[in-house]
C-alpha cells in the first residue's frame, strides 16, 4: 500500500510539473520515468496495473493520438519481469544471449515510452515529425537523466534492503 | 516451463491495461471523457498552481531576456491588433449611429443617458491546453473555474482584444466597460473548481444570436439578425429570411451577451452565402481567431451595478410610500 501511495504521489507531482511548465517539460518527460520505475520497483501485477493506469490517466488528461504507451510499456515491463522471475527460479542462468542488463531496464523502457508517445502524437499532428529532433532532444535532456537517477535509487534501495530483491 | 502465479498476475495486469486503453480511446472518440478530463484537471490543479507560483517567483527575470527582434515583432503585432480593434469599434459605432439616429429622437432623454444596470467584467485567464494537446482536444481548458467566479455559458474572448473603456466617447455616461471589437473564441462549456472547459465557436453545441454588419460605399450599417451555430468543423448562420440582404464579406457580431444588450463582440466574417429551399439563407462564417493559437483569453462575466440597484429600490419604495 505504501508503494502504491508513493507511486501515485510521485506521478501526481510529475503530471502537475509538466502541466505547470509545458515549455520546459514535454508531455510525459517526467511521468514516463516515474511510471517505469513504479513498474519495476513493485515487481508485481498490481504495480504494473497501477503504472499502466497512471499512464492512461495522463493520456486522458492530455490526449495525443491513440494511447500506445500504457499497454505496450506494461507489456514490455511484464516480459522483462517474467524473464527475470524465470531466471531467478532456475538458479540465475541467463535464458537468452541478448539479455538486457537489469540496470538499463528503466532507461530502455523510458526510451520506448518516449518513442511510443512520439509515434502516437505524429499520427494526429504532422508538426511533431517536422520538429522531431528538438522534441527528442528535450526528452533526452529530461527523461533519460531522471530515469538514470531513479534506476540508481532503485539499485541503492535494493542494496540497503529497502526493496525486495526478486519477485516473490 | 509452466507459468507461475506471478506470470499470471503480469498477464492479467497487461490485459486489463490493454482493455482500459482501448475503452478510453473509444470513449474519447465519442466525447465521453470530457467530464472525467475536467475532474482530473481539477485534481491536478493544486499541484500545478503551487509549482506555477514557485516558478513565477524564480523565473521572474527571464522575461527581460527577450531579444530585440522579438520585441519589435511583438510591437508590430500589438499595433496591428490595436488597429483591427479600432476598425471594428468604429464599424460598430457607425452602424449603431446610422441605424439608431431616427429611433433615439423618439426615446425619452433619461432612458438613453442612463448607465446600464448590468456591466461586464473581464477575467484574464491562461489557456492550459495550449501546449501538448490542443490539436486533438476540441474543447480546450483554461486555468480558471468556479472559484474564480466562472459559470457555464460565459463567453471566452481572445485576450488580445482586451477591455476597451469607451467612456463618454461611446455615449456612456458612467464609464461603463465596453468590449466592442473583442473576438469571441467560445464559451465556458463546463466550469470546474479550478479549471474550465471551453466550447469553441465551431463546436456543435455552440449557438448565439448574432447581427450582421456591412461595410458599403454609403457607410457601415446594421444588417439582419440570425442564429449562429457551430457545425463541428466550421460555423454557419441560419434563420435569415431570403427577403433580407446578406453578402460575402459581411462582419458577424454578437447581438447581445447572455441576453443583455450592450457590448458587441466580434465573431468573424461571412465567406459563403447559399439560398436554401426553405426560404432562408445558409451562411458560412470564418471565425476570426483559431482556438489552437490562443495562449491567453478573457472571460466576460456579467456584473450587476449594486449601487444603482440600491438607488432604484429606494426610489421605488419612496414612490410606493408617497402614493395614497
Amino acid at each position: 500500500m505504501k508503494q502504491v501511495l508513493a507511486v501515485c504521489a510521485f506521478a501526481w507531482g510529475g503530471i502537475a510539473a509538466e502541466l505547470s511548465r509545458p515549455d520546459l517539460f514535454p508531455a510525459g518527460a517526467v511521468l514516463l520515468p516515474i511510471a517505469v520505475t513504479g513498474m519495476l520497483w513493485t515487481r508485481s501485477g498490481k504495480g504494473l496495473f497501477l503504472a499502466g493506469l497512471i499512464l492512461l490517466t495522463d493520456w486522458i488528461v492530455r490526449p495525443a493520438g491513440p494511447p500506445l504507451a500504457p499497454p505496450f510499456l506494461t507489456l514490455a515491463a511484464a516480459i522483462l519481469l517474467e524473464r527475470q522471475s524465470a531466471r531467478s527460479r532456475w538458479g540465475g542462468h541467463s535464458p537468452a544471449r541478448t539479455w538486457i542488463p537489469e540496470w538499463t531496464w528503466p532507461v530502455a523502457l523510458t526510451i520506448m515510452g518516449i518513442l511510443l508517445n512520439l509515434i502516437s502524437s505524429s499520427l494526429t499532428s504532422p508538426q511533431v515529425t517536422e520538429s522531431l529532433m528538438p522534441v527528442l532532444g528535450r526528452y533526452a535532456l529530461i527523461s533519460i537523466p531522471v530515469s538514470f537517477a531513479l534506476a540508481g535509487l532503485m539499485g541503492l534501495a535494493g542494496e540497503f534492503g529497502l526493496r525486495r530483491g526478486t519477485a516473490p | 516451463m509452466f507459468p507461475t502465479r506471478n506470470s499470471w498476475q503480469y498477464r492479467i495486469a497487461c490485459g486489463a491495461v490493454m482493455l482500459f486503453s482501448m475503452g478510453a480511446f473509444a470513449a474519447d472518440r465519442f466525447q465521453l471523457l470530457a467530464s472525467i478530463r475536467l475532474v482530473l484537471h481539477d485534481a491536478l490543479s493544486p499541484g500545478r498552481l503551487v509549482l506555477a507560483s514557485i516558478d513565477d517567483s524564480v523565473f521572474a527575470g527571464s522575461a527581460a531576456g527577450v531579444s530585440e527582434a522579438d520585441s519589435r515583432i511583438a510591437a508590430v503585432e500589438t499595433q496591428l491588433r490595436k488597429s483591427e480593434r479600432a476598425r471594428r469599434r468604429l464599424m460598430i459605432e457607425n452602424g449603431r449611429l446610422h441605424n439608431r439616429l431616427r429611433q433615439l429622437d423618439a426615446l425619452p432623454h433619461e432612458a438613453s443617458t442612463r448607465p446600464g444596470l448590468v456591466g461586464f467584467e473581464l477575467i484574464s485567464v491562461r489557456v492550459l491546453s495550449h501546449h501538448g494537446m490542443p490539436d486533438l482536444l476540441r474543447q480546450p481548458f483554461i486555468a480558471a473555474g468556479r472559484i474564480h467566479g466562472l459559470r457555464k455559458s460565459e463567453l471566452v474572448l481572445d485576450a488580445s482584444g482586451v477591455l476597451l473603456d469607451e467612456g463618454t466617447q461611446g455615449g456612456l455616461t458612467s464609464g461603463q466597460a465596453v468590449l466592442s471589437g473583442s473576438v469571441v473564441i467560445g464559451r465556458v462549456g463546463r466550469a470546474g473548481r479550478w479549471v474550465s472547459q471551453v466550447e469553441p465557436v465551431t463546436d456543435e453545441h455552440f449557438t448565439a444570436r448574432i447581427r450582421l454588419i456591412r461595410n458599403s460605399d454609403r457607410g457601415t450599417h446594421d444588417g439582419p439578425e440570425g442564429l449562429f451555430e457551430g457545425t463541428g468543423t466550421g460555423c454557419r448562420i441560419t434563420g435569415i429570411p431570403y427577403t433580407e440582404s446578406v453578402a460575402v464579406g459581411d462582419e458577424v457580431f454578437f447581438a447581445d451577451v447572455g441576453g443583455v444588450a450592450g457590448p458587441r463582440l466580434y465573431l468573424g466574417q461571412v465567406v459563403k452565402v447559399d439560398f436554401e429551399s426553405g426560404g432562408d439563407w445558409s451562411v458560412r462564417v470564418e471565425p476570426a481567431v483559431a482556438v489552437s493559437g490562443v495562449e491567453q483569453v478573457a472571460v466576460v462575466v456579467p456584473a450587476l451595478d449594486v449601487a444603482r440597484t440600491g438607488r432604484s429600490a429606494g426610489t421605488e419604495i419612496s414612490l410606493h410610500g408617497g402614493r395614497p
